[in-house]
């Protein structure tokens, strides 16, 4: 019996040790898993001609991702951006939600094109997966998605406050519309068209839109001036806003001309010679953030500014906040894709540009300014619309 | 009125230049050469690099033209010249290829933002009697006549012009007469990369340099030659003419939506109603 305890013994620990590992191997994966990154799809335009609007927004969010990791990401998980270029195409677009979507993503950044987010929709909606973008065409948000949440003002709030800005403030009532032939345009001729008429019974005295490639707007500048606008209110891409501001000054139109935001993106992008925007308008969700004397918007404006040698103009510090957002609601609400909708559509985050809170459509955004380019290449906001 | 015309000119200007360049090579090789469009991009992005380093306007300029004499030389020797005894679709193919290739490099060299090249004349205007024109159009205008007058001079009043009308009309004769056919096509591919050197420099400050800026050039150019007649010096400086004032007389007085429409919808009649253009095949066998 003496020399049987030892053995049982062994026995025992044999058994306790078979036990303890089986028990680790179980544990393993759980382990794992909870090391995996929390992984978050990024669907932007990264080549082609609108690679402008894709790579100084996955640049911001990566500053968001890589601060959040630095503070413990998601419960001790790192957070990782699953990026896919989009190209300008719809098409590439679905291809490349198809890719991401294979990394099994937590939620879904966009592009801030209209088309796009509208292909994509249908999948996000479909998967039952967040997706935020932020285009400004008024029916992005009127498609009754449940997954889709939109970083940026729509057309509705700016365009209300471009036509009050352009009829109280500047007493002007011939305006004349000028825009690129596609959604981002149309929304915008279509929601001053319908400002004027709503609030001052006024009709458009002039509309002329141009193809996205066009690089001569003389004929629509000169339709303006034949027409007798006494505004003109241009919506277009960074590139053609520059040129059409260029253009007005030449051919020496005199009456106020606003862009839309795209033109505070050429400013700021070196697109437009600051000379030939002097007196001239642009509206947009906010100031621009190289204007703000906020301590963490001039940390965050230097920071970009190293990483990529631009300033940022307040689209690019949109994709940023609503990075962080989803972060934070990642921490409160967990990283269950239905929970990360829910926390989006109840959470209250106050980020750089503003207050972001979603309204019934999924509008995160509300606000509005009118910034005039001033003759000393300064810019100074002049009307300000904001609800946060 | 005045003001319409002159800025549809100063347009129809450089699509002939593209035009003409794009035909040159035509003549030459019978093959269409359809990244014309990305050698004027790159001649514009190298401008932008150029004065980019400091350099003075001029010389600038000059370093473009360097550059894409260079490129187009390159271009021949890699493209054209191992391709020569193939079928022309070949040659076609392969410029398709490189139109995507080279639209991709500049992405890479130059990144996705468009850059401005700023304007050697400001940004002012000149007022001719009523008729505000930017100064850059009077400088296109008169860029695009000098370089027709030089190349009339080279082609019709010089050897080299002689062996080069010789290799585009017939190689084989032009072989037995004892020109070196190799050589003169490489002369032609070089002068038709300057000329798209000269169509960079000229639209890069007025427009701002993207990839997509050879695209819409050189689609316009297509339909100048298409309308000028195929083959034709002439027809292309007349087509260009005729499409720069037709798309603005088009947006200014029918529809700016429907101004690319009409130009190809008469493109299409052209083809039908009228194959061989204004000049037609008697002047393209004299170019």
């Amino acid at each position: 019996m003496k020399n049987r305890r030892p053995a049982s013994r062994h026995l025992s620990r044999l058994i306790a040790s078979v036990a303890a590992v089986a028990s680790l191997a179980i544990a393993a994966p759980t382990g794992a898993a909870a090391q995996q990154p929390v992984k978050v799809g990024v669907v932007l335009p990264l080549t082609s001609v609108l690679a402008a609007y894709g790579k100084p927004y996955q640049d911001a969010m990566q500053m968001a991702v890589d601060e959040a990791n630095k503070t413990g990401g998601i419960n001790g998980r790192q957070i990782e951006l699953v990026v896919e270029d989009s190209q300008a195409s719809n098409t590439v677009a679905i291809n490349a939600l198809n890719k991401v979507m294979q990394s099994d993503p937590v939620a879904v950044f966009g592009p801030a094109l209209g088309t796009q987010i509208l292909a994509l929709m249908p999948m996000t909606e479909r998967d039952k997966i967040t997706l935020i973008g932020g285009p400004s065409t008024r029916r992005v948000s009127q498609q009754g998605a449940k997954y889709f949440f939109r970083n940026s003002p729509h057309d509705a709030i700016s365009k209300e406050n471009t036509t009050r800005f352009l009829v109280d403030d500047l007493g002007k009532k011939k305006i004349g519309i000028m825009h690129v032939g596609n959604e981002w345009g149309y929304s915008g001729r279509d929601n001053v068209t319908e400002f004027l008429d709503k609030l001052y019974k006024l009709k458009p005295v002039s509309i002329a839109s141009y193809q996205p490639t066009d690089k001569d707007l003389t004929a629509q500048i000169l339709q303006m001036q034949r027409d007798g606008a006494d505004a003109i209110v241009i919506q277009g891409h960074p590139v053609d806003e520059a040129l059409a501001m260029r253009q007005t000054k030449q051919l020496n139109v005199n009456v106020p001309v606003i862009g839309s935001g795209s033109l505070c993106f050429a400013y700021l992008r070196n697109l437009v010679d600051p000379a030939d925007i002097a007196g001239r308008y642009c509206e947009a969700p906010g100031p621009l953030p190289s204007l703000s004397k906020d301590k963490s918007v001039v940390d965050f404006v230097a920071a970009y500014k190293a990483k990529t040698g631009f300033a940022p103009e307040i689209y690019t510090l949109q994709y940023y906040d609503s990075m962080g957002m989803l972060i934070e609601v990642m921490r409160k609400y967990g990283v269950d894709r239905e929970k990360i909708r829910e926390g989006m559509s109840q959470l209250s985050y106050k980020g750089l540009a503003g207050t972001y809170k979603a309204d019934e459509e999924g509008n995160l955004r509300h606000d509005s300014v009118i910034m005039e380019f001033m003759p000393d290449r300064t810019v100074k906001v002049i009307r300000e619309k904001r609800q946060s | 009125m005045a003001q319409v015309f002159a800025t549809g000119l100063a347009m129809g200007c450089i699509y002939a230049l593209v035009g003409l360049s794009f035909i040159l090579i035509y003549n030459a090789t019978h093959g269409l050469n359809f990244a014309h469009g990305e050698l004027v991009m790159l001649s514009a992005f190298v401008f932008y690099s150029a004065i980019s380093t400091g350099a003075p306007y001029w010389a600038a300029v000059l370093m473009t033209f360097i550059a894409m004499a260079l490129f187009g030389a390159v271009y021949q020797r890699l493209l054209f010249f191992p391709l020569r005894d193939r079928p022309m679709l070949a040659f076609v193919i392969a410029t398709i290829g490189f139109s995507i290739f080279a639209r991709n490099l500049a992405l890479l060299v130059w990144g996705p933002n468009p850059l401005r090249v700023p304007s050697a004349f400001g940004s002012s205007s000149v007022d001719l009697m009523g008729v505000v024109l930017a100064p850059e159009q009077l400088f296109i205008v008169a860029v695009t006549i000098c370089v027709l007058i030089a190349q009339y001079a080279v082609f019709f009043h010089t050897d080299l012009g002689r062996r080069l009308r010789a290799t585009a009309q017939n190689v084989e004769m032009a072989q037995l007469m004892g020109i070196r056919p190799n050589r003169m096509i490489a002369i032609t591919f070089v002068v038709s990369a300057v000329l798209c050197g000269i169509a960079g420099v000229l639209v890069a400050p007025i427009f701002l340099v993207d990839t997509d800026i050879g695209l819409n050039l050189i689609l316009k150019a297509f339909i100048a030659v298409i309308i000028g007649g195929f083959g034709s010096v002439p027809g292309a400086v007349v087509g260009g003419i005729v499409v720069g004032l037709l798309e603005i007389l088009v947006a200014v007085f029918i529809s700016s939506v429907y101004k690319d429409s009409i130009c190809f919808a008469l493109l299409i009649f052209l083809l039908i109603a009228f194959p061989q253009g204004i000049f037609g095949e008697r002047v393209a066998e004299k170019a």
